[in-house]
C-alpha cells in the first residue's frame, strides 16, 4: 500500500557536477500534474525509504566527475532533504531520479 | 546494480573530520572516526610508496610490454551501469568499428603518449599501470567519470549530449584524475577539488593540442567541443581562454565559470563548485601558456606537471599553494626569476587574482 497516495507531494531537484559540470533543475507538485503523472510520481516515491536515503551518502562516495543529487521532497507535512553522491544512490531511487532528469531536460 | 565507487579523492580534510568527531551525532562520529582511520592508512601507504619510489628501491614490475607502451583494455558495458563488462579491444588489436571503443582506445593512447614522450611518466602511476576504459556505460548516460581505478564513458542522451568519447580531451581529463590522485591526492571538494578539476582540464586540453599539433595561440582552449548536440546553444562545456562563455542555453543555463578570484562561487552543489571554480586556475594556465608561446605542453605544461609533483602540495592544497608550486617548478626546471617563463607564470596567477 502506498503511504503517500493521499498526500500532496512536491519535489525540488538539482543534479550538479558530472564531467560537464552542468546543473539540471526541476520542480514539481503532484497537485499540478496530470492524473497519470501524479500517479507515476507517487508510485516512485512510495518505493523509496526517504529517511534511510538521507543518511546513505558520505564524502567517500565521491568519485571524480560523478553527479551530485540534491532533492527536497515534501510529502504532506513531512519534509525530506537529500544530498547524494551518484555512487550512493540506492537502486530504488534511480527511477525517480531518471524521471526528474527527463523533466529537467524538457525544452 | 551500479558499482559503489570508492576514491581517495573523497576524503574530507582532517580538521573537518575532527570537528565532526567533536560535534557530530553518534552516527556521524562513528563515520568520521572510521574515515580518519582509513585516511591514516592511505597516508601510510602513500608514504611507504613514496619511499619505494626512489630509483634504487623501485619495486619490480611485471609488464605485458616495455616502458613507453600503453597497456589499454576497452570494455563494453552493453548499456548497463555495471563494470562487470566484456573486453572488446586489447592493446595492439585492430579497430573494432565501434566508434566509442575505438575513440577511447585512441584517446587513451594519445594521453599516454603525452605523459610518456613529454614528461617521461609511464602511465597513471608512473609504473606502467594498465589503462582500463569502460564504454557504453548505462542507458542515455550523459557523463564520463574516474572511479579511482577505471575510466568510464556513457553514450550521452542523444538529444542534448553526444557520446562522451567524441572529444579526445575527455579521455585526457579522466586519465589526469588518476595522475592527480597518484601525485597530490587533491581532495574532491571546494578549492582543492576545483584545482583537481583544473589539472584535468589543463592536461586534457594539452592532449588535444598535441594531437592537433597546435601552438598556444592556435588552440581553441575548449573542453568538450563536439559534446553538445546542435540543439544546445553552446560551443563546448568549458573554455580555459574565456571561462563562463562556453554555453548559454535555455535548459542548461549559462556557463557558470568565473575567470577571477573576485568572482569565486561559494556553493554546496557540485562538491563545492569543483567544475565551476576550476575556471580560475584554468585561465591562469591559458595566460601563462600564451605568454610563453609555442606548444603549450612543452614549457607551461611541463611547469604545471612538475608543480603537481611538488613535495609541498597536500591533498587540501588551494590555488595559492599550487601557484607557489608552479613558480618553484619553473625554477627547478632552470628558469630564473627574471626569465620570460617565470614572469609569465607569476603574472598569469596575478591576472586571476592570486598573488604569490
Amino acid at each position: 500500500m502506498n503511504q503517500h497516495r493521499d498526500e500532496g507531494i512536491s519535489i525540488s531537484f538539482e543534479r550538479s557536477g558530472g564531467f560537464a559540470g552542468i546543473s539540471l533543475r526541476a520542480s514539481m507538485d503532484t497537485a499540478q500534474l496530470s492524473s497519470e503523472e501524479s500517479t507515476e510520481v507517487t508510485k516512485l516515491i512510495g518505493r523509496v525509504d526517504l529517511d534511510r536515503c538521507a543518511h546513505t551518502s558520505s564524502p567517500s562516495d565521491r568519485a571524480s566527475d560523478q553527479f551530485q543529487y540534491d532533492l527536497v521532497i515534501t510529502c504532506g507535512n513531512k519534509r525530506h532533504e537529500l544530498s547524494l553522491a551518484e555512487g550512493a544512490v540506492p537502486a530504488e531511487l534511480r527511477p525517480l531520479l531518471n524521471l526528474l532528469v527527463q523533466w529537467a531536460k524538457r525544452r | 546494480m551500479a558499482p559503489r565507487c570508492r576514491s581517495v579523492c573523497g576524503i574530507l580534510p582532517p580538521h573537518l573530520l575532527e570537528q565532526i568527531v567533536r560535534n557530530g551525532t553518534d552516527e556521524q562520529r562513528s563515520w568520521a572516526i572510521n574515515t580518519m582511520t582509513k585516511d591514516f592508512t592511505l597516508r601510510s601507504i602513500r608514504a611507504q610508496n613514496a619511499l619505494l619510489q626512489t630509483k634504487s628501491l623501485k619495486p619490480l614490475q611485471v609488464r605485458a610490454v616495455g616502458e613507453g607502451q600503453p597497456v589499454r583494455t576497452i570494455f563494453d558495458c552493453d548499456n548497463e551501469e555495471d563494470l562487470r563488462a566484456r573486453i572488446v579491444r586489447r592493446e595492439g588489436d585492430s579497430p573494432t568499428g565501434d566508434l566509442a571503443v575505438d575513440e577511447a582506445y585512441d584517446g587513451l593512447g594519445a594521453t599516454y603518449d603525452l605523459y610518456w614522450q613529454v614528461y617521461e611518466r609511464d602511465s597513471i602511476d608512473d609504473e606502467g599501470m594498465p589503462l582500463d576504459a569502460y564504454v557504453h556505460y548505462g542507458k542515455d548516460y550523459d557523463n564520463a567519470f574516474w572511479d579511482g581505478r577505471h575510466m568510464v564513458f556513457g553514450d550521452g542522451d542523444g538529444a542534448l549530449v553526444n557520446r562522451l568519447t567524441i572529444a579526445v580531451d575527455v579521455m585526457g581529463h579522466e586519465l589526469a584524475h588518476g595522475v592527480t590522485a597518484d601525485e597530490a591526492g587533491l581532495v574532491y571538494s571546494q578549492q582543492p577539488g576545483a584545482l583537481n578539476e583544473s589539472l584535468s582540464d589543463v592536461f586534457g586540453s594539452l592532449v588535444k593540442q598535441r594531437t592537433r599539433q597546435e601552438t598556444a595561440d592556435q588552440a581553441d582552449w575548449l573542453i568538450g567541443a563536439g559534446l553538445l548536440t546542435s540543439q544546445v546553444k553552446g560551443v563546448a562545456l568549458r573554455s580555459l581562454k574565456a571561462p563562463g562563455t562556453a554555453y548559454d542555453d535555455p535548459v542548461f543555463g549559462k556557463d557558470p565559470q568565473p575567470a577571477h578570484m573576485r568572482d569565486y562561487v561559494q556553493t554546496t552543489k557540485d562538491n563545492g563548485g569543483v567544475h565551476i571554480n576550476s575556471g580560475i586556475p584554468n585561465r591562469a594556465f591559458y595566460l601563462a601558456a600564451v605568454d610563453i608561446g609555442g606548444y603549450a605542453w612543452e614549457k607551461a605544461g611541463r611547469i604545471w606537471y612538475e608543480a603537481l609533483r611538488d613535495q609541498w602540495l597536500r591533498p587540501t592544497s588551494r590555488f595559492l599553494t599550487f601557484a607557489g608550486a608552479t613558480l618553484r617548478a619553473a625554477v627547478r626546471l632552470g628558469y630564473s626569476e627574471s626569465s620570460t617563463e617565470y614572469q609569465a607564470v607569476r603574472q598569469a596567477w596575478e591576472q586571476v587574482g592570486i598573488t604569490v
